[in-house]
């Protein structure tokens, strides 16, 4: 407990090794500081969160290198959690994302830490909000969050921020199928990446005549931009739709709405995740579950008495 | 404990190609570890500063280049001066046998010379860390 308590004073003074040590922790047995991580959250949510999402290979981890880049050049510091898919036979994973962001590696404003998914939902678990907030409290002005997502799934991510870029490419001819499917209307800008091949000028036409008239929940219309990050081309028009968003956001009270929302949806994460830790230690009821022992029903009964002792 | 072991792989050195590192990288991660991969030609401060960041129990450097005396020797030092001489650093490349007890003087604590297979680091690491982080 001791070691705990010297990392949160640590990480109050702003200790780079005692942020990293926390993520590990927050991934690993986030239980060992669930009771004083609050104490580190001061209650302030200053940061701005831009979740980036779409295809594997389809340019997010090149473009946030470049949105780095702007950002610092602005004067603003950077965090990053870059979320690569865990195996699901081995539990392991291969890390890549940093492959395109080394040369911010000593900047002393820029943090960038690689993530498997492990085993949450969409590419998120508990680990990832909470990840989150830890670089928010430690202070830094930009989080980005990269999640790989195909279809559904990039709606999590997009909960999980203040502005969502789905970025897509000129290659991946279905991306204007999902978006007909409605599953992508919660993206606040889609980025046509690649835009140095062929395909890009014609797939930025069509959505914009797929999302032309379209707006999401808030009432806000997805704004398309064009990008090339080996060209480093479309990038302050990146910045400045960004930017839209984010008065948008200001203007109708919109921000809010959506912290409002993360904090729930956060609290329904601890909340599963505190039961079910619970469970586990208790262990019986489980047992008897699986066993045949009791019924579902009698056992939510009992959970509750225990879970609420 | 649910713990997963994080390892840094990096390719320091101006030499041109990590197929080596590629290939024990993906070995690794099928053993259930998660391998944090950081492309070629890595500067010490570079291995250094992403391991932190990283909070990694092991940094794995493949060395090709010949210059692995001076390259091995800053990221040890570096890692001192951190405080983070905890992270357990081994190398694989190309490496004479006479340069291997200079190098584990610095603290690499394992050197695999090439024809290791990749079951033999793999079984290293496990043993290392049976008894979970230090
Ligand atoms: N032609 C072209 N290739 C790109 C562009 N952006 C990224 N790439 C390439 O696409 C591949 C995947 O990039 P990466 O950023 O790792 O994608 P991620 O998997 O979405 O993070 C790499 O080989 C990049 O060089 C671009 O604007 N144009
Ligand atoms: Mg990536």
């Amino acid at each position: 407990m001791e070691e705990i308590d010297k990392l949160l004073e640590d990480f109050k003074k702003r200790d780079r090794r005692a942020l990293s040590r926390l993520i590990t922790i927050i991934e690993n047995n986030f239980y060992k500081i669930q009771k004083k991580f609050y104490l580190l959250l001061d209650g302030t949510q200053k940061s701005y969160i831009i979740g980036v999402t779409g295809a594997p290979g389809a340019g997010k981890s090149s473009l946030i290198n470049l949105l780095i880049s702007a950002f610092r050049k602005e004067g603003k510091s950077v965090g990053v959690i870059a979320v690569d898919p865990t195996s699901h036979r081995t539990g392991g994973a291969f890390l890549g994302d940093r492959i395109r962001m080394q040369s911010h590696a000593l900047d002393k404003d820029v943090f960038i830490r690689s993530m498997g998914s492990r085993e949450g939902k969409g590419g998120l678990s508990l680990s990832t909000p909470l990840a989150v907030r830890l670089l928010d409290a430690y202070g830094f002005d930009i989080i980005m969050v990269e999640t790989v997502g195909i279809g559904q799934e990039d709606i999590e991510i997009f909960k999980l921020s203040d502005t969502g870029l789905l970025v897509v490419t000129p290659e991946s001819g279905d991306d204007i199928q999902l978006i007909k499917a409605g599953n992508l209307e919660e993206a606040d800008i889609i980025v046509i990446n690649k835009a140095d091949r062929e395909g890009a000028d014609r797939l930025y036409k069509e959505f914009k005549r797929e999302l032309g008239n379209v707006k999401n929940s808030y009432g806000f219309s997805p704004i398309i931009v064009k990008v090339s990050t080996v060209k480093k081309e479309g990038i302050s028009e990146l910045i400045e739709a960004i930017d839209i968003h984010k008065r948008f956001m200001e203007d109708n009270r919109v921000f809010e709405k959506k912290r409002r929302e993360r904090n729930l949806s956060l609290f329904y994460l601890l909340m599963d995740y505190t039961i079910r830790k619970t469970l586990r230690e208790e262990g019986i009821i489980l047992k008897d579950i699986e066993s045949g022992n009791i019924d579902p029903f009698t056992g939510v009964k009992k959970a509750m008495n225990v879970i609420c002792e | 404990m649910n713990r997963r072991l994080r390892v840094l792989i990096a390719k320091p050195g101006l030499d041109g190609h990590d197929r080596g590192a590629k290939v024990i990288a993906r070995a690794l991660r099928d053993a259930g570890m998660e391998v944090i991969y950081t492309g070629l030609h890595q500067t010490p401060e570079q291995i250094v500063e992403t391991a932190i960041q990283e909070d990694v129990d092991v940094i794995g450097l493949s060395i090709l280049s010949g210059a692995h005396i001076p390259l091995f020797k800053r990221v040890m030092d570096l890692l001192k001066e951190k405080g983070a001489e905890d992270i357990l650093v081994f190398g694989g490349g190309v490496i004479p046998e006479d340069d291997i007890p200079v190098l584990e003087s610095f603290g690499v604590k394992k050197i695999f010379t090439p024809g290791t297979s990749t079951r033999e680091v793999i079984e290293y690491l496990e043993e290392y860390f049976k008894n979970g982080r230090n």
